[in-house]
């Protein structure tokens, strides 16, 4: 990771660190901010593991009491993401009586001729096998959990980009910044989504 | 490959990546609000074991606390400045009359300033919205609130409250009744106080009920309002009931007109989830795009905000769908 990439995450882990004292202190914005911002994420990861509407209920519901009781104890050692899907797929782990000592899957950096190949295999993989389903599915979770480690602006600006096909003077015309801060806010975005899913597609897809 | 290719190919990649994934599933409102009440009670439950646990800590240090405070009493010290809320007729039906802390009586008017400690009445026929802190507060006909800087205190008749304005100064809204208090935590809520008691329900968000001898927290359920009633013997009763129709009807009478003529479907849609609560969410970015792009024209003025979104988008290609606390926009094609 270069500097700025360095002083982002510090500041991340410190705005999660002020976030979490301020959720404990009863802080009612703060809560709020944490229930938007996290819960959706977490409903993505579970859902992509679990599948079954019924067990990403029951898992969600126990991560929550557990990370409500045990936010007061978080140091910002990992982001605040980070360590609720730890609890969850601790928890998913458990539910599955799955081994729980997998390593992170979000270990950056996916670099050009990974992706390269990483796209490739999709477009071979075009048919509809249950396996190549099975894998597509696999992916398809491990993409929407990278964008979910994005910051939201990021990840947005993404979807907007590339799965709706806005243009930048549309994008910027959405988030309210001029067209040059959208296609810088792009550039980083890009460069973020490469580092987090990159290994993780690396692994899913044996490449 | 020169470096205009490569990040034409890396785009393309990653493109193609995303269009697999497709957009990420929105959280559905139910889940939502169902591990929001799980967290809320986990974190209370929670603080409630950290002061247990401080217990000890306190009693041991309880004799110097005591010591210190014997020794604080005899040193002079000014009483804390009471804070400042700043209130303002924004919207006035019928004659109201308001009477000062120096008992003198006045009549309101829009755009008027109210001094807090001040006593406002309304008739038969009137109703006053005000900019109570950055709160809308409205106050139904036959009524009666005392106004204080840190409290509003509804002797009879009815409020509603709306923290749907930006605030400034107060943070959380207090309503205080001959039965106990009602706080806000980020709502919308009535309180009506009659001969039998105080009834207090919150059509989004979270309300706090203290009668005093308890405390209860209500809490809007998808689609529909919580009602709490507490009677003069400080008994207890709750219900749900509609979040919109007539019983909320009233509230509409005080909205300030929007003005269409050249305001975009956004802005409009925005006003409209701010009177009749929760929150806007298009389907798609491009929804949105469109309705921050088209400007329109007419007028809406007579009609309510929950009867205005129905006539004004059907001039549109979009529609609107409520879907809990969700008004959700998306494109009729």
């Amino acid at each position: 990771m270069d500097d700025i990439s360095d002083n982002t995450a510090l500041m991340q882990l410190s705005r999660d660190r002020r976030l979490a004292a301020r959720v404990v202190a009863g802080d009612e914005r703060a809560l709020r901010q944490f229930v938007d911002e996290y819960f959706p994420r977490l409903y993505r990861y579970a859902h992509h593991r679990l599948r079954n509407p019924a067990d990403v209920d029951d898992v969600v519901q126990v991560v929550l009491a557990q990370a409500a009781r045990r936010l007061e104890t978080y140091r910002g050692e990992a982001t605040l993401l980070t360590w609720l899907i730890r609890i969850c797929r601790h928890e998913i782990s458990r539910q599955l009586h799955r081994d729980t000592r997998d390593s992170d899957l979000m270990v950056p950096f996916l670099n050009d001729d990974l992706l390269r190949s990483v796209v490739e295999s999709i477009e071979v993989e075009g048919g509809s096998t249950p396996e190549a389903d099975s894998r597509r599915l696999e992916l398809i979770g491990l993409i929407q959990t990278a964008l979910d480690q994005l910051p939201e602006r990021y990840a947005s600006a993404l979807e907007m980009k590339y799965i709706e096909g806005l243009n930048s003077i549309e994008i910027a015309e959405l988030m309210q910044i001029s067209d040059e801060a959208t296609q810088s806010l792009l550039a980083r975005a890009r460069r973020a989504f490469k580092e987090v899913c990159g290994e993780a597609l690396h692994t899913a897809l044996q490449v | 490959m020169n470096e205009s290719e490569r990040k034409d190919e890396e785009d393309s990649d990653i493109s193609l990546l995303l269009k697999l994934a497709g957009p990420r599933e929105k959280l559905p409102q139910e889940l939502k609000q169902n591990w929001e009440s799980v967290f809320r009670q986990e974190l209370k439950a929670a603080a409630k074991s950290r002061q247990s646990r401080r217990r000890k800590w306190i009693a041991g240090v309880a004799a110097t606390v005591a010591f210190c405070a014997l020794l604080l009493n005899f040193i002079p010290h000014s009483p804390a400045p009471e804070p400042v809320t700043m209130v303002r007729v924004s919207s006035l039906s019928g004659s109201a009359a308001m009477t000062g802390v120096d008992g003198k009586t006045t009549e309101l008017e829009k755009g008027m300033h109210i001094a807090t400690g001040s006593l406002i009445e309304t008739g038969s026929d009137s109703r006053v919205g005000l900019n109570y802190g950055g709160y809308s507060l409205r106050i139904d006909i036959n009524s009666r609130v005392t106004l204080h800087a840190s409290a509003v205190h509804l002797v009879s008749g009815q409020v509603y409250a709306s923290d749907a304005v930006q605030r400034i100064g107060l943070t959380q809204l207090n309503i205080t009744t001959p039965q106990g208090s009602v706080r806000d935590i980020g709502t919308q809520f009535t309180v009506r106080v009659s001969a039998e008691g105080t009834v207090a329900t919150v059509r989004q968000g979270i309300i706090l009920v203290d009668t005093g001898a308890s405390e209860f927290q209500i809490e809007a359920q998808r689609g529909s309002a919580a009602r709490l009633w507490v009677n003069n013997m400080g008994e207890v009763q709750s219900t749900q009931v509609s979040a919109t129709g007539e019983n909320w009807r009233w509230i509409y009478a005080l909205v300030e007109p929007f003005e269409l003529e050249g305001k975009s479907i956004y802005d409009f849609l925005q006003w409209s989830v701010s009177e009749t609560g929760g929150e806007l969410v298009f389907s798609r970015a491009s929804d949105e795009l469109y309705a921050r792009r088209v400007l329109l024209h007419g007028s809406a003025t007579g009609l309510d905000p929950e009867r205005a979104l129905l006539t004004v988008l059907e001039a549109t290609d979009l529609k609107a769908q409520r879907q809990g606390d969700t008004l959700l926009v998306s494109s009729r094609r």
